[in-house]
């Protein structure tokens, strides 16, 4: 995106010499595989020595998120989801594994956030994307109705693997939890064949470092800043980042609508930060972040330590910021970043610490 | 990426009733081995100038195509005077950034000079077409940046072409590109047959011409029978006959949006943005606004400004149910004195008669939004083509005037098959598609819904063309916004 790019590019740089140790894998060679997949880009970049064995890594990792946005999607019509979300009110559905996976993460995620994160906020999503397309702004009335339909609570889960809808409007969308982790099983398939170092990229909203790039600590990913003033970096390795942050206003000043929903007030969100959570997964990274984001950082602070190995940065448009972790570091200006280029061995550890 | 498996081979294209609607497409040569003009299935060689460039314009035309030369206004004169015993078929001028401006009186004077030659203008700011991720490539890494999901990102050359429509009036705009490779994995491995297919796919479908530059490793392979490279060039080939030219000229662009400026400067990323998001509009130069430029049309995004019979002309316009959007463009002028106003942070909006205008006091430093704001002004009723499911496809409506029949061309960057559903303003009987894959006809079945027709498109994988006729005796509303205006804008900006 020649535009934003040239935003970020003055202020971002990352380099990644694959030369500056001796370390036999320093003889790996960086791949690249991308596909658009759940409405965005996929991407996957790998270390390795043999450019076969990577692109057929990448590729079989590629092909499982299209698997699982066949299960997942709640665009076409014929997945997994838009079944279940057609029949569960009626009668308990067997799912797939995958599908009953992602659904008890996500509930305990609404556990957690006593209802801030909710997958059934889908009816109230899909209404507010229509005002953002530029239909009206539902109506009182309208929105009420649909706020019916919310609630985790109604969302029965019958070990072993079936789900039933106590709610005959109740519908899932996983869009808050699915890239994350649609990104935790790609991973999988890459350390099956033996990837030590890759980094996956769900459309700039969630990035998984597998080991380190040669020569480094970790994977070094800036993240999003609405002031371009603070410019926080976090050093991947053996874990993920997930990015929020609300539709921006309409230049016309329509405030109305908006793609995150808060599921207590049935409307979108209202808030001046961005939101970038550092978890384990990509499955806790990408629910925790829209959560956060919902639940700002004064109750955020105690979800980040709750979970633990996390950590949080909130940065408004006006370079206000605010940090919790629980373990991993966030840098920001003036944190210097002293890790980011060392020898093989540091990298080693990175492997060895996990 | 191969698409060889995904195409057909063997299929031959059946002849449509239908205009054809295509661009043409030179090939950009620089070895001196070259197959024959009838195997390469491309009759035209684009020669960049240099010492070499006779030997090479003789082999080329003892191959049986006929020569075109690229040249710089500097060598443009000296060359054309040469070719007057040379007889190669035309002059390509390749202007550099600061002499874009002064290009066309160039052209007009050589053409004057040697009425016996063509002389075409190549346009300098074309891109590889293509699907783009995230990661930049850095010479030593890579640049990651996180945020909040991004929608795929396409590269196209219609922003291009659209503003050489305007400032080049009379030929068609014919550009180039050279091939970007972001990763170690993709320079070594160089374009492959999806990518020259999206190449001329994508020129055909803005009815521009191409100049297509080949590695000089495929070239050689070429000209030495390598069964590989014809492999895939065979695969292009199915692409250029799809888009082969035909009478494209009788077909009218549908749009109903108007993007008034005096050059691309200022302009350039808004109007990218808004053809990145299936915003189908034409660029007006200064001169070009009237009554008769702005039928048809529901928005204006004005970027120049405007004197005092343009002052009239747009306030008729908005009058009459139209929204004007002024960016950076300062003045007194008749509608601020309503008493219908609303701020924003960035724009104040005025109610005048059965429509508005809005006023964006800077220039736009936010194109993505500002696209997007666009596409919220369009009246829903009167929007003339919609795309669900498909981020990565642009579609490019037309209308042929002589049987009011409209004809979508889609182009699909990422390369991949994907089935996606379209929206188009009117009521269609019998849509049919064809594919360079698949040739033609496939029949799609219409859904008729509140004054559109709707229906899915099974299979795109880089082109496809859809031809939407009306029932016989039958003339509606078309994808063209020839209906008379609602007139209910006013009310709606001002009451968000």
């Amino acid at each position: 995106m020649p535009w934003s790019k040239a935003i970020v590019a003055g202020l971002l740089l990352a380099a990644f010499t694959a030369t500056s140790a001796a370390a036999p894998e320093l003889k790996a060679s960086l791949f690249h595989k991308d596909k658009y997949i759940m409405g965005t880009v996929f991407e996957i970049v790998v270390y390795h020595p043999s450019s076969d064995h990577a692109a057929q890594a990448m590729e079989e990792a590629l092909q499982e998120i299209v698997r699982l946005d066949g299960v997942m999607s709640n665009y076409k019509t014929d997945s997994e989801l838009s079944r279940l979300n057609r029949t569960a009110h009626f009668r308990a559905q067997v799912v797939s594994p995958d599908l009953y996976r992602v659904i008890e993460e996500s509930l305990s995620f609404s556990r957690l956030s006593g209802g801030k994160f909710d997958v059934t906020v889908g009816p109230l999503v899909d209404r507010w994307k229509a005002a953002l397309r530029g239909e009206p702004v539902p109506p009182p009335a309208e929105e009420e109705k649909l706020r019916a339909c919310v609630g985790f609570e109604k969302v029965e889960l019958i070990p072993p693997n079936q789900i039933k809808f106590h709610s005959p409007c109740l519908q899932i969308d996983l869009g808050a939890i699915g890239k994350g982790y649609a990104v935790d099983r790609a991973v999988e398939i890459l350390r099956a064949r033996d990837i030590k170092s890759a980094l996956i990229d769900a459309g700039g909203s969630t990035f998984y470092g597998v080991g380190s790039p040669p020569g480094h600590a970790g994977w070094l990913v800036h993240l999003r800043d609405p002031s371009n003033k603070i410019d926080p970096q976090v050093m991947l390795c053996e874990n993920s980042v997930s990015t929020s942050e609300q539709t921006p206003k309409s230049l016309l000043g329509n405030e109305s609508a908006g793609h995150i929903i808060d599921p207590e007030k049935g409307a979108p969100l209202r808030t001046k930060y961005a939101l970038s959570v550092v978890a384990k997964t990509g499955t806790v990274s990408d629910a925790l972040s829209t959560t956060l984001l919902l639940v700002g950082p004064e109750k955020g602070r105690g979800l980040v330590e709750g979970v633990g190995d996390a950590a949080a940065i909130w940065v408004s448009s006006e370079g206000q910021t605010e940090i919790a972790t629980s373990g991993p570091r966030i840098l920001t200006e003036g944190n210097s970043r002293s890790d980011v280029s060392v020898t093989g061995s540091a990298q080693k550890m990175c492997m060895a610490e996990k | 990426m191969s698409i060889g498996k995904k195409l057909f081979p063997g299929l031959l294209l059946c002849a449509l009733v239908a205009p054809r609607v295509t661009g043409k497409v030179m090939v950009r040569w620089t070895q001196r081995a070259m197959p024959p003009a009838k195997s390469l299935g491309v009759s035209e060689l684009a020669l960049p100038w240099s010492a070499g460039a006779e030997a090479l314009m003789d082999a080329a035309r003892d191959r049986g195509y006929r020569v075109y030369l690229e040249v710089t206004p500097q060598q443009v004169a000296a060359v054309a005077e040469m070719g007057t015993k040379e007889g190669f078929a035309g002059l390509i001028l390749e202007p550099g950034p600061a002499e874009q401006r002064d290009a066309e009186e160039l052209l007009r004077k050589l053409r004057i000079a040697y009425p016996k030659f063509t002389f075409r203008l190549l346009l300098s700011e074309g891109k590889q077409p293509q699907r783009r991720g995230q990661l930049v490539y850095e010479r030593d890494g890579i640049l990651q940046v996180s945020s909040p999901t991004a929608q795929p990102w396409v590269d196209s050359n219609l922003a291009v072409v659209r503003f050489a429509q305007a400032f080049h009036p009379g030929s068609t705009p014919l550009y180039t590109f050279a091939w970007s490779a972001s990763d170690p994995l993709q320079k070594q491995l160089g374009p492959g047959a999806a990518e020259y297919a999206l190449a001329v796919a994508e020129a055909g479908a803005f009815h521009a011409d191409l100049i297509l530059d080949l590695p000089e490793n495929l070239q050689n392979s070429l000209a030495h029978d390598d069964p590989d490279a014809w492999t895939t060039w065979k695969q292009v080939q199915r692409f250029l006959g799809f888009y082969v030219r035909g009478n494209r000229d009788s077909l009218q662009l549908v749009t109903s949006v108007s993007v008034w400026t005096d050059s691309e400067k200022g302009s350039y990323e808004a109007v990218n943005l808004m053809a990145r998001h299936n915003i189908s509009f034409r660029v007006l130069r200064k001169e070009d606004l009237n009554t008769r430029s702005l039928k048809d049309v529901d928005i204006l995004v004005a970027f120049s400004t405007p004197e005092k019979e343009q002052i009239e002309i747009i306030s008729d316009f908005v009058a009459e149910g139209g929204t004007a959007v002024l960016v950076n463009v300062h003045g007194s002028f008749p509608w601020q004195s309503t008493n219908s106003v609303r701020r924003t942070e960035q724009a104040v909006v005025y109610g005048v008669g059965k429509g508005r205008v809005i006023e964006f006091s800077g220039p736009i430093i936010d194109p993505e939004t500002f696209a997007q704001d666009i596409r919220r002004l369009m009246a829903k009723e009167r929007i003339p083509i919609s795309l669900w499911n498909s981020l990565t496809t642009l579609v490019i409506p037309y209308r042929d005037p002589r049987t009011d029949h409209t004809i979508l061309e889609l182009i699909n960057y990422e390369e991949e098959p994907l089935q996606f559903q379209v929206q188009v303003k009117g009521s269609f009987a019998s849509i049919r598609y064809e594919t360079p894959e698949h040739g033609c006809c496939e029949t799609l079945t219409p859904r008729h819904v509140n004054g559109f027709t709707e229906f899915v498109v099974p299979n795109l994988v880089i082109g496809g063309r859809l031809y939407l006729q009306h029932a016989a005796g039958q003339k509606d509303g078309h994808a063209s916004n020839n209906q008379k205006r609602t007139g209910d804008h006013a009310e709606k900006s001002l009451s968000q």
